[in-house]
């Protein structure tokens, strides 16, 4: 690590819904303007650790760091200060079906500033144009492509301009032209507005594509096993994470089991 | 081939498939071998495949389920001419033999008791939110300008508004019902002009906060359990909260402020109408507009309009309430948003009718 500070540090976090422990012993850092991505097979933990990082839901123990403040124990103040740290796109975009694009995104300002009416709505105009969305910013999230909501949601998620953005899969349930194209505004939104991105995903390209560096939740020992740029654990990484990057799958009776 | 040994049990101990997989061989070979052995599994059996086509899945089945019926009580099972295939399918199923164990059944009393329990904690989830939902309340009219007035008034206008003509209609029609089932006995007792401080008693003190109860908690409950339901299972409730929103403060509020301004309004219009609909009842009997009204005014006193009202103002906190708290706590799931709809309505009406129960008690105690 150099000298810039994490923006988010986990040390030993334990994740998990209740009395169910999904990762025991996660451990990495995030430094200012990295684009992260989580990674893992299926039930690996990957949303577990999404939503815990998004403050939805508590960690079990450890320590987990957002630009600074400790979220495990915080007070509601602290709490509020950590939220504001973060913009969260959720993998179905979940926007707000009753406003449109464009007060979807003048929401959060509206509720967290005391700007004017014009100013919020110049802001929100300008994310659209970011994510290209400027001339749908009066339709209802509905009458938006899947790929549309989630830029969108994108839009959403940068409108209090959070130094870290969680995207949830996004580029899940996408054609891979509308995957790659979000990929591109993924690393130039990371490269134009020095955000920290972490991302989770398990879509090989997209790892590749947008991550300086991944972390790999491993579903068979629930802990991380490693992190680390993707094209480096691709040759030398441990066993399992060398043949999920390469989609070399365990041999069939294994993979019954 | 193994002799089989009768056993006292009386199922037969050595079952022949048969080779044929027609749906009536299956049918016979279910009726007359299976069934008898799983409803009395014996200690030992031996089934025979040889000649039968486990591919089969009516035949495959079979075999799957006698053979955990009889190992179920502690049985040997003798497999007799299983192909190789089958034997393959037959371990991988094992492997997940437990996870497909049964769930055990609960006896009536023990599923009258889970239901019960889980009514009772719709209660307590309210409770808890309602410290939340009271202190957003004051906040909400200490400070106006936070309140999301677009969603107050969506849920005004079809709580209040659109509401309206299917309250009137019933309780003019329960205004009727009343004044025509009394009017009998009265007229026994040569009082038929009593009719009148029947149903302006029952329509105003109970009836018509309880009639647009019901109908408050059918309509707009079950809507803003939906609702918010859905934006539960969409993610957007979490949304909320990761823009530091809270829910409460934002969905709760509008919606529980809209029916506790709205319904007490819709509950005199409605109380109005039931007296009319009893009136019709005293005018086929000859009594006249005027009387009935002179009776109303001097049998009812002021405060018997207010405790009207005053109903209605704390059954709508109750049934708002419960429909949002209903919503937030829905679970994920194709099934969960219609489950906390009907979670909304049964509870907002146990609601309603425990606390009218306690609030007559009250009334009756302070001799209003």
């Amino acid at each position: 690590m150099n000298s810039t500070r994490p923006v988010l540090e986990a040390n030993a976090l334990e994740i998990g819904y209740g009395s169910t422990v999904i990762q025991s012993n996660i451990t990495f850092s995030v430094t200012p303007g990295e684009i992260v991505c989580v990674c893992g097979g299926s039930g690996c933990g990957k949303s577990t650790l999404m939503r815990t990082v998004a403050t939805l839901l508590d960690p079990l123990g450890g320590s987990l760091k957002i630009g600074g403040v400790e979220l495990v124990g915080s007070s509601a103040e602290d709490l509020s200060v950590i939220r504001r740290q973060l913009g969260v796109m959720f993998q179905s975009g979940a926007l707000f079906g009753g406003l449109t694009v464009l007060e979807n995104v003048m929401l959060p300002i509206e509720t967290h500033t005391q700007l004017s009416r014009s100013v919020r709505r110049e802001m929100a105009m300008s994310l659209l144009s970011a994510v290209f969305l400027e001339d749908h910013a009066n339709k209802l999230p509905s009458e938006l492509s899947g790929g549309m909501q989630k830029r969108a949601a994108i839009a959403r998620a940068l409108s209090l301009e959070p130094p870290i953005v969680l995207l949830d899969e996004p580029s899940a349930g996408l054609d891979p032209i509308t995957s790659a194209e979000l990929d591109m505004l993924i690393r130039r939104l990371a490269r134009l507005a020095r955000k920290t991105f972490l991302v989770v995903t398990h879509e090989l390209p997209s790892i590749f594509e947008i991550a300086d560096r991944i972390v790999f939740l491993d579903a068979v020992e629930r802990t991380v096993t490693a992190v680390g740029p993707p094209s480096q654990l691709r040759e030398n990484g441990p066993e399992r994470v060398r043949r999920f990057l390469n989609r070399q799958p365990e041999n069939a009776d294994k993979e019954a089991a | 081939m193994d002799a089989p040994v009768e056993q006292p049990t009386g199922a037969p101990t050595r079952i022949d498939f048969p080779s044929s997989n027609d749906d009536a061989t299956v049918n016979a070979f279910w009726i007359q071998s299976v069934q008898p052995l799983l409803a009395n599994p014996p200690a030992a059996v031996t089934l025979n495949l040889s000649g039968s086509d486990v591919r089969s899945l009516a035949m495959f089945s079979a075999l799957v389920a006698m053979r955990r019926a009889v190992e179920k009580r502690g049985g040997t099972v003798t497999i007799l001419g299983l192909q190789d295939i089958g034997k393959s399918i037959l371990q991988s199923i094992e492997r997940r033999a437990i996870a497909l164990a049964p769930v055990p059944k609960q006896s009536v009393i023990a599923q009258t008791g889970t239901a019960a329990l889980a009514a009772l904690g719709m209660i307590g989830s309210i409770l808890r939110f309602s410290q939340q939902i009271v202190v957003a309340l004051f906040w909400a009219v200490r400070h106006p300008r936070t309140v999301r007035w677009r969603d107050f008034c969506a849920a005004a206008a079809s709580s209040g508004a659109d509401a309206l003509p299917v309250t009137c209609a019933l309780s003019g029609i329960v205004g009727f019902i009343i004044a025509f089932q009394t009017m009998p006995s009265f007229q026994k007792f040569g009082a038929p002009t009593m009719v009148g401080i029947v149903v302006a008693i029952a329509m105003v003190r109970e009836l018509g906060p309880l009639i647009s109860a019901i109908i408050l908690s059918g309509r707009s409950g079950s809507a803003f359990a939906a609702e918010l339901g859905t934006m539960t299972v969409t993610n957007e409730i979490d949304a909320l909260r990761a823009m530091d929103l809270e829910p409460v403060r934002f969905l709760v509020v509008p919606r529980v402020l809209a029916v506790v301004i709205m319904t007490p309004i819709l509950s005199m219009i409605a109380t109005l109408s039931g007296l009319l609909g009893g009136y019709l009842v005293l005018y086929m009997n000859g009594i006249s507009f005027a009387f009935y009204l002179e009776q109303i005014r001097q049998n009812l006193a002021p405060h018997d309009f207010i405790q009207g009202v005053f109903k209605m103002f704390v059954f709508a906190l109750l049934i708002g309430s419960a429909g949002c708290v209903s919503g937030l706590e829905t679970a994920q799931g194709p099934g969960a948003v219609g489950r906390s709809a009907t979670r909304a309505v049964v509870s907002g009406i146990v609601l309603v009718i425990v606390t009218d129960g306690a609030l007559g008690a009250l009334f009756y105690l302070l001799g209003w």
